[in-house]
């Protein structure tokens, strides 16, 4: 068990760090990266969970993501709810479509999931291009016509400012992090691993592995709501053409190349997706763009390594 | 020589099941009882020994037939609700998950068996006792060798309250000593655990050891049952055996 | 509403659009039945070779025809490429990671795309085809459609063709089948997974470049516009059959067009007309998902 509390310390540390040293380190610039960074952090964790614990692809967490920003901000708009209600409300509402997408494509071969998913991030892409983001309007899709009348999401009354808004958004991933490793730790984390390692083992071994996928779909769908709504309060504004069906394969490539090391993996997609491009662009002046050849070749080096890494230990599939 | 034995009771019981693969017949009209106690089922490559055990688990369904343990038509199960209910399995390919120690293998079974949370430390280590693996519960199934791995899997399969377990070729690759500890362990099964045993092995000296009643198949057909001896003797099952290593 | 005329254009768009999404379906439903690989990159290959198309049309000395036939070389060029390098390294993981794979080349080749052409600026691919016009009763077709249609039905024709009638159909569709038992039957599979890569290729090159003219041509339209219909076609044929695929996205292809149709009141229609692939996707995976299936080593026994 020491590994495990090693881990813990670190990320404990991690979380001190961005907590209490960034801020009075770093430019608002990065801080505000850094914001990003965690809601990155948050999504890769839900989606790590699915393809390392359970080996399921899911193309749609970003989706998820932007509907869970649209929810909190919809609903933020129109309620004077607390912040962290809106979180739980987002949570809920895409934790309820991803059971929805779950439940049929689920019970079949794994390649669909990855097709379902896809169609599902597209079908939000167009939805969301028609619907646009709510900036304070009225009716459904609570936008306003004119510019005049358009304002931010807001924030928690706690954490305006963005140093105690990064505060905020480290304190929410922590709890993420804690409800995934109990999942992990317990019942379902156990079912999970017996799944992922034969089917048919954990069958006989009395898993109902359908149920057990579809927990852990509905965990990752939760959390992408979260996130969501964390970045809604970050950002205050969105445009759809940021979560388009291209987004979710950049976020599954990166939980890739992450790898499975624990739980640090969704630590090291957050840094890869959201500071690594930034540092690029200012910092070595690269257009970020190179980014796309980056993952591109990341995801193909991973799985070629963790092919030949399995076939030492004579795994056979 | 062929014996059926008693149609009701204690034990696993097949009516008539017959298992079609897009025009093959695996099993072929097989009625056959195993009372309870350790039983072997034995028949050279092919001829259905592992296709009954995956009707018997649920994880194929026959054309027709009906499967019965201790008296209970377990036909409409699916698999998993089958293993809760108690029917064990062991594959031919290892099945125990490198990822977790083999305290969390084991009570992973139980805890999906129904198990309760209170008992499971207990149900845990009394398995692995059963299975001779008392020392090694918190080491990681991925850092233990073959042989003991497939120990592992004997604790999984006797854990908590099984009512039927099947060990599918559990000694293949095992060296001698290996295979003479995994029939202690085995033969010690009915005594601990209130469960029928069915062995399927090509090891003779393992069947003859552990087993009372075999059943033997050829074909998808059974061809003989019987007392572990008196089946052995029979010159329908020599002749089925011919240039197979006995 | 529209009036029967309106309907009638948007139709005949419908199926030309449909006609591409036809065809990308069948090569992406034989790759996977072939090889256990859903290639995501399709429509990746695809823009690739439209840019390349587009590049050497603007050249002063590259004429028409070569360029065509260049674009249609580098679609083939990469898909064997990624089948003959790249490929065999997964050949013994499941589906799903084989497909990963292909997730990873197409972030690669769009990022190739990216950084070697401009994309900021606007392109139009322009085939010379668009002017001819064809008259059926009131409905008119130009050129593109005409072409489209009749190369999708004769590209489906000629595969389902080949797999039932030649030697290397059969050995394609053993392999298909069961590849294990296709393998100790003698038949060469790793040579039979590069005629499926290659096949692949080819249509990714025949499609690309149409694709590119029928919609706007840049870097996320050209990947994913193609893609993700093409393979809602082949969901609706899952994944097996090549008919009913080519069906799908005929299917596919009409109901997202004539959607477009709409306007006024029902204005909405014509706004998500785009998801309507989707849905008859998500209706067939619904379906399908209705028993519980068991699965047993990767075959499902129900």
């Amino acid at each position: 068990m020491k590994r495990a509390t090693l881990s813990t310390i670190g990320m404990a540390g991690t979380a001190a760090a961005l907590m209490f040293a960034a801020p009075v380190l770093l430019s608002a610039f990065w801080i505000s990266v850094l914001i990003g960074a965690v809601t990155t952090v948050m999504l890769a964790l839900g989606v790590g969970v699915l393809y390392w614990r359970v080996g399921l692809v899911s193309l749609s967490q970003v989706a998820l993501f932007a509907v869970g920003m649209w929810v909190t901000m919809r609903v933020g708009f129109a309620t004077s709810l607390p912040y962290p209600l809106l979180l739980v409300v987002s949570g809920l509402v895409t934790l309820g479509i991803g059971v929805a997408i779950g439940l049929p494509a689920l019970r079949l071969r794994g390649i669909y999931l990855a097709l379902v998913t896809l169609f599902v991030a597209q079908t939000v892409s167009i939805v969301l291009g028609n619907l646009q983001f709510p900036n304070g309007g009225g009716g459904f899709s609570g936008v306003a016509t004119s510019i005049s009348d358009s304002k931010l999401a807001r924030r928690p009354s706690f954490a305006g400012a963005d140093v105690a808004y990064l505060r905020f958004a480290v304190v929410v991933a922590a709890l993420l992090f804690a409800l995934v490793w109990i999942h992990v730790r317990g019942k379902p984390g156990r079912a999970w691993a017996s799944i992922r390692q034969s089917e048919a083992a954990a069958e006989s071994a009395g898993i109902n592995i359908t149920v057990y996928k579809l927990w852990a779909f509905a965990l990752a769908s939760f959390i992408a709501g979260v996130a969501g709504g964390v970045s809604a309060g970050h950002l205050g504004s969105a445009n759809p053409t940021t979560y388009s069906a291209v987004s979710n394969i950049l976020l599954f490539a990166v939980v890739v190349i992450s790898g499975a090391v624990s739980l640090w993996g969704a630590l090291i997609a957050g840094a890869l997706k959201d500071v690594l491009p930034q540092f690029f662009d200012k910092t070595l002046h690269i257009s970020e763009r190179w980014s796309y050849i980056l993952f591109g070749v990341g995801v193909l080096a991973s799985l070629m390594l963790s092919t030949r890494a399995a076939r030492r230990k004579g795994v056979s599939w | 020589m062929v014996m059926t034995g008693v149609e009701t009771g204690r034990g696993l019981h097949v009516r008539e099941l017959t298992v079609r693969f897009g025009g093959v017949t695996s099993l072929d009209d097989v009625t056959l009882a195993l009372p309870s106690g350790t039983c072997g089922l034995i028949g050279p490559n092919g001829a259905g020994k592992t296709t009954l055990f995956n009707v018997v688990s649920g994880f194929v369904t026959p054309v027709a037939g009906r499967v019965l343990v201790n008296d209970e038509d377990v036909s409409s199960m699916s698999a998993h609700r089958r293993a809760r209910w108690g029917v064990r399995r062991t594959f031919q390919t290892e099945q125990a998950i490198s990822s977790l120690s083999v305290f969390d293998n084991v009570l992973t079974v139980y805890e999906h068996a129904g198990g309760h949370r209170r008992s499971s430390r207990d149900a845990v280590m009394a398995a692995l006792e059963i299975a001779q693996l008392d020392g090694l519960a918190s080491r990681p199934v991925g850092s233990l060798g073959a042989g003991e791995r497939r120990f592992v899997e004997i604790a999984r399969a006797v854990v908590g309250s099984p009512r039927l377990i099947l060990l599918d070729e559990p000694a293949a690759g095992l060296p001698d000593e290996e295979t003479a500890r995994l029939a202690g362990v085995i033969v010690s099964i009915p005594e601990r655990v209130d469960a029928t045993v069915v062995l399927i092995d090509h090891d003779m000296s393992l069947i003859q050891t552990c087993c009372s009643v075999i059943a033997v198949l050829d074909f998808g057909r059974l061809i003989a049952t019987g007392p572990t001896a008196d089946v052995l003797r029979h010159p329908a099952v020599r002749a089925a055996y011919l240039g197979e290593a006995a | 509403m529209p009036t029967l005329t309106e309907f009638s254009s948007f139709f005949v768009l419908g199926l030309a659009a449909g006609a591409v999404y036809a065809l990308s379906g069948t090569g992406l439903v034989v790759l996977y039945r072939t090889t256990g690989v859903v290639n995501f990159a399709f429509g990746a290959i695809g823009m690739v070779s439209a840019f390349v198309a587009w590049s050497l049309l603007q050249t002063s000395w590259c004429p028409n025809a070569l360029a065509y036939l260049a674009a249609f070389g580098v679609a083939v060029a990469i898909s064997l490429i990624y089948g003959m390098v790249i490929a065999p390294q997964f050949a013994q993981r499941d589906s799903v990671t084989k497909s990963v794979g292909t997730l990873g080349f197409a972030l690669l080749l769009v990022g190739i795309v990216f950084v070697t052409w401009n994309t900021a600026e606007v392109r139009k691919l322009d085939l010379g085809v668009e002017d001819w016009k064809l008259d059926i009763g009131k409905i008119r077709l130009n050129g593109l459609n005409v072409i489209s249609i009749v190369l999708a039905a004769m590209v489906v024709a000629l595969v389902t063709a080949l797999l039932n009638r030649t030697r290397l159909g059969t050995a394609m569709r053993a392999v298909a089948n069961d590849r294990e038992v296709a393998a100790l039957a003698g038949v060469p599979v790793r040579r039979i997974d590069l005629v499926a890569w290659l096949g692949a290729g080819m249509i990714c090159g025949l499609v690309g470049v149409i694709n590119a003219a029928l919609v706007n041509f840049d870097v996320n339209t050209l990947t994913f516009a193609l893609l993700v219909p093409s393979l809602a076609a082949a969901t609706v044929g899952r994944l097996s059959s090549l008919w009913v695929t080519m069906l799908g996205g005929f299917l596919v292809g009409v109901m997202s067009r004539v959607a477009k149709a709409f306007s006024g009141d029902l204005q909405f229609v014509s706004d998500y007309s785009e998801i309507a692939p989707f849905a008859l996707a998500g209706a067939v995976i619904l379906w399908l998902g209705r028993h519980r299936t068991v699965v047993l080593s990767g075959r499902a026994m129900r």
